[in-house]
């Protein structure tokens, strides 16, 4: 897989900041999974944001990727906080009936953070 | 009174992953170029991958053909997925809403249902999958 | 009908003289292929086409390309045949080449011997009633929003006053409205004042905990302010649990209540580990994906 196809994933201290974009295909969630698992794991990080600001849709397929990868964080032993959600796909994810309502969500990386040092107190 | 324009290149062949990123663009382009708002390509668009996966997983390939629907005081676009898979057996179980089951999505036809102004499926066992969405632009 | 006023039926010749009297509608007459075989004043008006012009010709002139390649003047003929009389409506071409939405009836005509010669076409300009729907319903949906204004109170708290009753129509344009306000106000807290619900049903509540995920999956709280006793009891009788969404009685608590939760979230953030400051988007320690 091509360097520029990988997913960002960017370290901010403690925190992982993941940024999810363009298409993702089969191929390319199971290169996320092991990216951000073994990431967690090498910088021992304490949170993950999830940042979804460049997806612009989220069918039910990439509801589950995100609530898998989600999963695989927690069990790692790190918070996971969901941002960025745009209003249109929000607006169609609680039609399709999904509410991610185990997730933490967040408006914004920043907004994220402070929420990340919140579950953590 | 419904007119139907068939524009050319609207129909798409549905049979590997790669294909789902062309229904999304071409819908997408289609509800853009008749002024469809932010939320309305969204809604439209997620139903399309929805519908569009489903013909994946179940029949492995398909086909997506977008028409542009003309009326009196509006426009509206319809998309039709078809295929040749195994059919669904029951139709109307598979339409119920399972809204309150959760995480368990299914098929995700009621979930497209709710995304689109009207949404009519033609299936049985053996027979293919013919599902028709149609949203009009407000 | 009082009395019968005795009167003398009226001459053929003077048929065409009424037909022709009649400006506003087109009353024509075709054989059994579609073609004009009679003109009256409101057609000329309608269409654009004199006389001498329309007389001959086929009323398939008078069609959209498309529809004309679809088969539809055929279609509605042969309706109106079998069926004793077609009535549509649909986008008719003048002879300028511009459109108009028409409102068409074709019925056929039987000679003495009840052999069928043509039809007769009666069609109405429909544009403006069209235009008029369309103006109305602008000023309804005009009205909609006017009485759900989303109110930023101060920064990062939004209050949504419901009024009146809530169909899905409504609760949708509600539920977009306030999501989008969400991410451009960059609102943390969502306050929505139910009092002036009149009734809390199950559609109703669906509405609601709907518009609270919206919010939530934005990484917006809710607070529902408003809950009459009334309202307390039918939702409870509902079966409708509220779960961790917050609940205040009156507007003003839901106003002290969020601004407490914006205090105690603005307070509790510590100051950054590793030297990488987790607000003000300093550069990052590492990018790329570790693996």
């Amino acid at each position: 897989m091509k360097l520029e196809d990988a997913t960002p994933i960017i370290q901010l201290g403690a925190h992982l900041l993941v940024s999810l974009q363009g298409d993702l295909d089969d191929r390319a969630v199971l290169q996320l999974e092991s990216d951000i698992t073994n990431s967690v794991a090498k910088t021992k990080a304490t949170g993950v944001l999830l940042e979804l600001s460049g997806l612009t849709i989220i069918d039910s397929f990439i509801a589950r990727v995100i609530a898998r990868l989600a999963g695989m964080i927690r069990l790692l032993g790190a918070d996971v906080v969901v941002v960025g959600i745009q209003p249109a796909v929000a607006i169609t994810l609680m039609e399709l009936g999904i509410g991610m309502q185990h997730l933490h969500t967040a408006l914004n990386a920043a907004d994220g953070m402070a929420l990340l040092h919140e579950i953590r107190e | 009174m419904v007119l139907t324009i068939d524009s050319p290149d609207t129909v798409c062949s549905i049979d590997t992953e790669a294909s789902l990123v062309t229904v999304r663009s071409r819908v997408r382009a289609t509800a853009v170029d008749l002024g469809f708002g932010i939320v309305e390509q969204t809604k439209l668009v997620t139903a399309a991958s929805e519908l569009a996966r489903n013909v994946l997983r179940y029949a492995e390939r398909g086909e997506m053909i977008v028409e542009v629907l003309e009326n009196s005081d509006r426009r509206g676009i319809r998309v039709t997925f078809a295929d040749d898979g195994p059919g669904i057996a029951n139709v109307e179980l598979a339409l119920r809403d399972g809204y309150s089951t959760g995480d368990s999505l299914g098929i995700g036809l009621p979930g497209a249902k709710r995304l689109v102004d009207d949404l009519t499926i033609d299936s049985a066992l053996g027979r293919g999958t013919t599902v028709v969405i149609t949203t009009w632009a407000s | 009908m009082s009395q019968k006023v005795s009167a003398t039926p009226i001459a053929p010749a003077d048929y065409q003289l009424m037909i022709d009297s009649i400006v506003d509608t087109e009353v024509i007459m075709l054989d059994r292929d579609g073609t004009v075989l009679s003109w009256n004043h409101g057609a000329a008006r309608m269409k654009g086409y004199t006389a001498d012009e329309a007389i001959g010709q086929s009323i398939a002139n008078f069609y959209q390309p498309e529809d004309v390649a679809d088969g539809l003047m055929e279609r509605e003929l042969r309706t109106a045949l079998e069926s004793g009389r077609f009535e549509g409506e649909g986008w008719r071409v003048r002879k300028d080449g511009s459109r108009f939405w028409a409102n068409v009836s074709l019925s056929p005509v039987r000679d003495a011997s009840g052999e069928h010669i043509g039809y007769v076409k009666v069609c109405r300009d429909e544009t403006e009633r069209v235009e008029r729907e369309r103006l109305l319903q602008r000023q309804r949906d005009e009205i909609l929003e006017l009485s759900t204004p989303v109110m930023q109170i101060w920064e990062r708290v939004l209050v949504l006053p419901i009024i009146g009753t809530l169909d899905s129509v409504r609760a949708a344009r509600l539920t977009e409205n306030l999501l989008q306000r969400i991410a451009s106000d960059q609102a943390a807290i969502v306050i929505l004042d139910i009092s002036g619900v009149p009734m809390i049903d199950t559609a109703v509540a669906q509405h609601l905990f709907k518009t609270i995920q919206g919010a939530q999956l934005m990484g917006a709280q809710s607070i529902i302010s408003g809950v009459r006793p009334e309202t307390a009891q039918a939702m409870v009788h509902l079966g409708i649990d509220i779960g961790t969404v917050k609940s205040r009685n009156t507007l003003s608590d839901a106003l002290q209540l969020a601004f407490r939760m914006i205090s105690e979230r603005t307070t509790t953030m510590p100051p950054a580990k590793n030297g990488a400051s987790s607000t003000n988007g300093k550069t990052p320690a590492v990018a790329g994906p570790l693996s």
